[in-house]
C-alpha cells in the first residue's frame, strides 16, 4: 500500500504551450521575500502552472505539497508533509508521526513543534508550497498550518494556493507587511497572453477581429482561453466557431467544453469521458479499465494537443485532468450513461486492489456506490490499514455507507464502534454499541467483541462499574468457550490480545472503583497471560500492576514493574505511546513516596502531556491529582489547588470514585496547609462512598490540627481497614501519633521504630512527612531516641525548602514544563539526556529552551541559566 | 423542519441543457439574459454551501444568493 504518493510532492509538468507570464512570476518573486504568499483565484486561473513555473526558477529550495480532501486524515497529511520536507533536505525526528494527536482531526501541537524545530535546524532558506490548501476541510488542521506559518523561522517562506480564501487569519501578516496576495485580476491573461496561447495551441491563423472576439469573450480566464484555442483548432469551420461563440451567452466553460467534445472523433470523445472517473490517470490503469492497449499513446497525444491532461511524472505514464474540465466531463458521463460510469469505476477499483492499493480503490467504490465491494475491501485489508495508522480514512469510508446498509450490519457496526473509539470518540462508539445491544441480535462472539470495545473505554469515559461488569462478562465467556471465533476488528488482534485487553481493563476498572485488592489480584493475573508477551500488552499489564503496587506502598515492586514496562516500550513501541501512561504514573507515585519531588513532577507533566494528546482522560485525571499531591509535598498548596482545578475542568468527568475521592482529599489537604481548616472540613464532610487512604489522612490531619485527641481517635476508628494491606502503614503511623498524644511516648516510639524499619525497605520517606506536624514531631523524636540513617534522612528531607517558581520581573511567566527544563540546564547534560529524564523528545526540549530564552529575553543556554539564577528561579 | 429553506442562487451565464441537473434539487431558469437562476429547497446551511461549492467547481461566477421568506 503506497504510504506516500509522489505525485503530491511535486508540481505537474508545465505544458509545452504554457504562456510565459513574466508579470505573475515577478509577483511571486516579490512574494517569496515575504513570509506568506497567498495565490487565491477560482478554478481555471492557472495557479498551479504559475507556481510550477516559479518553482522551476528556484530548484533545490522548494518543498512542494499538493493537498487534497483526503489530507483531512492527520496520518496521511503528516506523512506527506514530512516527505515533502525530506525532499528539500529538512529532516524531522524519526518519531515525529508518533507525536500526532489522536482523534482530534488535526496534527497537534507536538507534531507542529517537531516540524518547526526541524526547520530551525535546517537553517537555510526554504520555500514551502502548499497547493489547494482549502481542500483541507478540518479547521483544527488549518489552525495547525496557520501556526506553522506564523512560527517557522524567518527564512522559511510559504506560498499557498487556494480557490477560496482559507480560514487562516492573515490580518496580522498583512499589517506587518509579511503577506503577498496574488489574486484573480493578477492571474487573468492579458490580451497579448491570450492571443499568444490561442495562436500557439489552435494552429490557426486568426484575423485581429476574430482574435479580439475570443479574447473578449473569455475575459482572460486562462482555462477558457485554452478551451477556446483547442476548440478552434479542431473546429471544422473556424469562422463559424468564432461567430457562434460571440453570440452565445452561456457560461464560457460550459459552451467551450461542449464544443470541444463535439469536435472530437467518437473514439477520442469516448476516451476523454471514460477516463474522467479517475483522479490519478495512469496508462496501465486505463488499459485495464477500458480494455485497450494503446492508452499510453492516447494520453500522450491528447496531452500534446492541450486537451487538459497534465503529466505528473517525467515518463509519460501518469496524468491528471484539469479539475474544472474534469468536472464537466464527469457530469456528462454521469448524465449520459450512469451505468457505464459505475462499471468503469468498479473496474478501476479492481485494478487498484490488484495493485495492493485499497485507498484508491475505496474512493472509486464509494463513487460507484458499490457497498458490498467496499465492505469486502475493508475486511480484506483491516490489519494493513490499522498498522498504517489509517483509521481516520477508514472512518470516512464507513461514513459513506448509506444508513440502511449499516443499520443491520452487526459486523460493520462493530468495526465502526472500534474506529470511533480509536479516533477519540468513545461516546459515539457507545451509542452504536447500545443500539446493537437493543437490537438483541448479537451472537456470543459479537457480544464479546462489543464488551471488548467498551472495555477499552476504561481509559476514556465510561463509568468503571460498567466496564467491570462488561469485562467480567466477556472474560467468563472466553473461559467457557475458549475456541470462540471473534470477528477481526480494528485495534484488536488475536484472542490472546483480546484476553489481555479485557483483563487489564477489568483490573483498571476495579482500581478506579477503589477496590485495590481486587484490582491487584486481576492485574497479577494479567501479567502472566500469554498475550502479555506482546510488547503493547506487556507494557499495559506491567504498568497497571506497577501503578496499583505503587499506590499500595509496595514501592520496590512497583519500580521494578514500571522500569521493565518502560524498557520494553522504549525498544518496541513508538516514543510516547499511550501504553506508557500507567508505568509513568507508577513511577510518579513512587518518586513522590521517596520524596524525589522534582522527578515526580516531571513524570506527572509527561503523563499529562501525553494523556491530553491521546485523549486518555482517565490517566489525565490521575496525572493531575498526582501532580497536586507532589506540589503539596513541595509545600506549594496554591499550585496543588491549580492542579485540582485543571482536573475538574477536564473535557470528561473525573474517572470514577477513587480519583474523585483523591481529588477531594487533595483539595482538603491544600486548604489545611493554607490554614483554612473550615473549608477543608466542609470538603471532607461529604460522604465518600469509597474511602481512600488520602481522604482518611486528610481527616486525621484536620482532627490533629484542632488539637482534640478524641477527634483523632474518632477519625482513626473510621479508617478503611477493609483496604488493608493498602494503607496499613499509614494507619499504624497515626496509631503511633495517637499514642504519643495520649502520653504513651515509649509505646509510640516502639511503633514508630518498627514502621521506620519497614518503610526503609521500600525507601518510603514520605510516610512520616505526609502526616503533618505530628508525623514530623514523631520522627524527630525517633531520630534523637533511636537514631539511624534512614530516620536521619527523613528528618533532613523535612528541612528542605521548595524552589521558587515565579518572578515578578518576567513579563510572561515560565510554564511548569519550561521550569522543569530550566532546572536541568545548569547540569550541563545534553538535550538528549535532559529529554530522557523528562520523558520527552530532544526536539521538545529544544523548543522549550527556545521559549525560555524568548521569555527571559536572552539567547543561548548559558545566558538563560545566568538570568534565571539572577531572578531566583533556580 | 428547521433549517430547511428555499433559496435562489443566481450565476452569470446561461446553461446548456446538459447542465440542467447540475445542482440536486434546484431548477435552473433564465428569466433574464446572461443569467441563470437556480431555485430550490435546501435542507440546511451545509447543503447550501455544498451547492455553492459545486457551482464554483464548474467555474460559475456568483451574482446573488437570496433566501425566500418563510411562508
Amino acid at each position: 500500500m503506497p504510504r506516500v504518493l509522489q505525485s503530491k510532492l511535486r508540481p505537474a509538468a508545465i505544458p509545452r504551450f504554457a504562456v510565459g507570464r513574466g508579470r505573475v512570476l515577478e509577483l511571486l518573486d516579490t512574494g517569496s521575500r515575504r513570509r506568506l504568499t497567498l495565490v487565491a483565484a477560482p478554478a481555471g486561473y492557472g495557479k498551479s502552472v504559475a507556481l510550477a513555473q516559479w518553482a522551476e526558477t528556484r530548484a533545490g529550495t522548494v518543498a512542494w505539497l499538493a493537498t487534497d480532501a483526503r489530507d483531512s486524515d492527520p496520518t496521511r497529511c503528516a506523512s506527506h508533509l514530512l516527505a515533502a520536507l525530506s525532499g528539500a533536505h529538512v529532516e524531522c525526528d524519526d518519531d515525529a508521526r508518533s507525536l500526532l494527536a489522536a482523534g482530534s482531526g488535526s496534527l497537534g501541537d507536538a507534531f507542529v513543534d517537531a516540524v518547526i524545530t526541524a526547520l530551525d535546524e535546517h537553517g537555510a532558506p526554504l520555500n514551502i508550497v502548499l497547493e489547494d490548501i482549502d481542500r483541507i476541510e478540518s479547521s483544527p488542521m488549518l489552525a495547525d498550518f496557520e501556526r506553522l506559518i506564523a512560527e517557522a523561522p524567518p527564512d522559511v517562506r510559504f506560498m499557498v494556493s487556494c480557490r477560496a480564501d482559507p480560514s487562516i487569519s492573515v490580518q496580522r501578516l498583512r499589517v506587518r507587511g509579511e503577506l503577498m496576495e496574488v489574486r484573480t485580476e493578477d492571474l487573468r491573461f492579458t490580451a497579448a497572453e491570450a492571443r499568444a496561447l490561442i495562436d500557439e495551441l489552435s494552429g490557426r491563423v486568426l484575423n485581429d477581429d476574430q482574435a479580439a472576439v475570443l479574447v473578449a469573450r473569455t475575459e482572460g480566464w486562462p482555462v477558457a482561453v485554452q478551451l477556446a484555442a483547442v476548440s478552434l483548432g479542431s473546429a471544422p469551420d473556424p469562422a463559424a466557431f468564432v461567430a457562434d461563440f460571440a453570440g452565445d451567452d452561456r457560461n464560457v466553460a460550459d459552451f467551450l467544453s461542449s464544443e470541444l467534445l463535439q469536435n472530437e472523433a467518437d473514439d477520442v470523445r469516448r476516451f476523454l469521458l471514460d477516463i474522467s472517473v479517475l483522479d490519478e490517470i495512469s496508462a496501465d490503469l486505463c488499459d485495464a479499465m477500458l480494455e485497450r492497449i494503446d492508452s499510453e499513446h492516447m494520453l500522450r497525444v491528447l496531452e500534446q494537443r492541450g486537451l487538459f491532461l497534465n503529466s505528473i511524472d517525467n515518463h509519460g505514464h501518469e496524468y491528471r485532468y484539469h479539475r474544472l474540465v474534469r468536472e464537466f466531463l464527469r457530469h456528462d458521463l454521469q448524465r449520459d450513461d450512469p451505468a457505464r460510469a459505475r462499471v468503469l469505476r468498479r473496474r478501476a477499483a479492481g485494478w487498484f486492489l490488484d495493485h495492493d492499493d485499497p485507498l484508491h480503490a475505496a474512493d472509486l467504490l464509494i463513487d460507484a456506490e458499490a457497498w458490498d465491494a467496499l465492505e469486502n475491501t475493508i475486511w480484506r485489508h483491516t490489519r494493513e490499514l490499522w498498522e498504517a495508522g489509517m483509521s481516520e480514512t477508514v472512518l470516512t469510508w464507513i461514513e459513506a455507507f448509506p444508513p440502511a446498509h449499516l443499520r443491520n450490519n452487526v459486523r460493520l457496526q462493530l468495526g465502526h464502534a472500534a474506529l470511533r473509539t480509536i479516533s477519540g470518540q468513545p461516546t459515539v462508539a457507545r451509542a452504536i454499541l447500545d443500539e446493537l445491544d437493543r437490537s438483541d441480535s448479537l451472537t456470543a462472539a459479537q457480544r464479546l467483541a462489543a464488551d471488548m470495545i467498551i472495555g477499552s473505554h476504561i481509559e476514556t469515559i465510561e463509568p468503571p462499574a460498567l466496564i467491570a461488569e462488561r469485562t467480567e462478562r466477556a472474560l467468563a465467556t472466553l473461559a467457557a468457550t475458549p475456541d470462540i471465533e471473534i470477528p477481526e476488528m480494528f485495534g484488536a488482534g488475536s484472542p490472546a490480545s483480546i484476553e489481555c485487553l479485557l483483563t487489564v481493563s477489568c483490573a483498571r476498572a476495579h482500581l478506579l472503583l477503589g477496590d485495590l485488592r481486587r484490582a491487584r489480584e486481576i492485574a497479577t493475573g494479567a501479567v502472566l497471560l500469554p498475550g502479555a508477551q506482546m510488547p503493547n500488552w506487556h507494557v499495559q499489564a506491567h504498568g497497571t500492576l506497577a501503578l496499583i503496587n505503587a499506590l499500595r506502598g509496595d514501592l520496590n515492586h512497583a519500580e521494578g514493574s514500571a522500569g521493565r514496562a518502560l524498557d520494553v516500550a522504549a525498544q518496541h513501541l513508538a516514543t510516547s505511546h499511550p501504553a506508557t501512561l500507567t508505568p509513568l504514573l507508577a513511577r510518579a507515585v513512587v518518586a513522590r513516596a521517596r520524596n524525589n519531588i522534582d522527578s515526580a513532577i516531571a513524570l506527572c507533566q509527561a503523563v499529562i502531556e501525553r494523556a491530553r494528546r491521546w485523549r486518555r482522560w482517565t490517566w489525565l485525571g490521575f496525572g493531575y491529582t498526582e501532580l497536586g499531591f507532589s506540589h503539596l509535598a513541595a509545600g506549594r498548596p496554591d499550585a496543588a489547588l491549580r492542579a485540582a482545578r485543571d482536573c475538574a475542568e477536564m473535557p470528561a468527568p473525573p474517572p470514577g470514585p477513587f480519583v474523585a475521592a483523591r481529588l477531594r482529599a487533595l483539595e482538603a489537604l491544600a486548604f489545611v496547609m493554607l490554614g483554612q481548616h473550615d473549608v477543608a472540613q466542609q470538603l471532607l464532610e461529604v460522604d465518600a462512598p469509597t474511602p481512600t487512604v488520602e481522604v482518611a489522612t486528610a481527616r486525621l490531619l484536620g482532627a490533629s490540627a484542632s488539637g482534640d485527641t478524641s477527634a483523632i481517635r474518632k477519625a482513626l476508628d473510621a479508617w478503611p481497614v477493609d483496604a488493608f494491606p493498602f494503607g496499613a502503614l499509614e494507619f499504624e503511623l497515626w496509631t503511633a501519633i495517637l499514642a504519643a498524644r495520649e502520653g504513651d511516648r515509649h509505646g509510640a516510639l516502639d511503633l514508630a521504630a518498627d514502621l521506620a524499619a519497614r518503610a526503609e525497605l521500600d525507601g518510603y520517606v514520605r510516610l512520616f512527612l505526609d502526616a503533618g506536624p505530628d508525623g514530623l514531631r514523631l520522627v524527630r523524636d525517633l531520630s534523637r531516641a533511636r537514631p539511624n540513617r534512614f530516620v536521619h534522612s527523613v528528618v533532613d528531607a523535612a528541612a528542605q525548602r521548595s524552589n521558587a517558581s515565579t518572578s515578578d520581573e518576567l513579563v510572561e511567566q515560565l510554564s511548569d514544563r519550561e521550569l522543569s527544563v530550566l532546572r536541568h540546564l545548569p547540569r550541563r547534560g545534553t538535550y538528549s539526556e535532559i529529554a530522557r529524564e523528562l520523558y520527552v523528545s530532544p526536539n521538545t526540549v529544544k523548543t522549550h529552551v527556545r521559549h525560555i530564552c524568548q521569555k527571559l529575553g536572552v539567547s543561548g543556554r548559558s545566558a538563560a541559566v545566568a538570568k534565571a539564577e539572577r531572578l531566583g528561579l533556580l | 423542519m428547521p433549517g430547511r429553506a428555499r433559496y435562489e442562487i443566481v450565476v452569470r451565464g446561461c446553461l446548456s441543457p446538459r447542465l440542467a441537473r447540475l445542482l440536486d434539487g434546484f431548477e435552473p431558469r433564465t428569466p433574464s439574459p446572461g443569467r441563470t437562476h437556480f431555485v430550490g429547497w435546501v435542507q440546511d446551511q451545509s447543503a447550501l454551501h455544498g451547492a455553492l461549492r459545486r457551482l464554483a467547481d464548474f467555474g460559475f461566477e456568483l451574482v446573488s444568493v437570496t433566501a425566500y421568506p418563510p411562508d
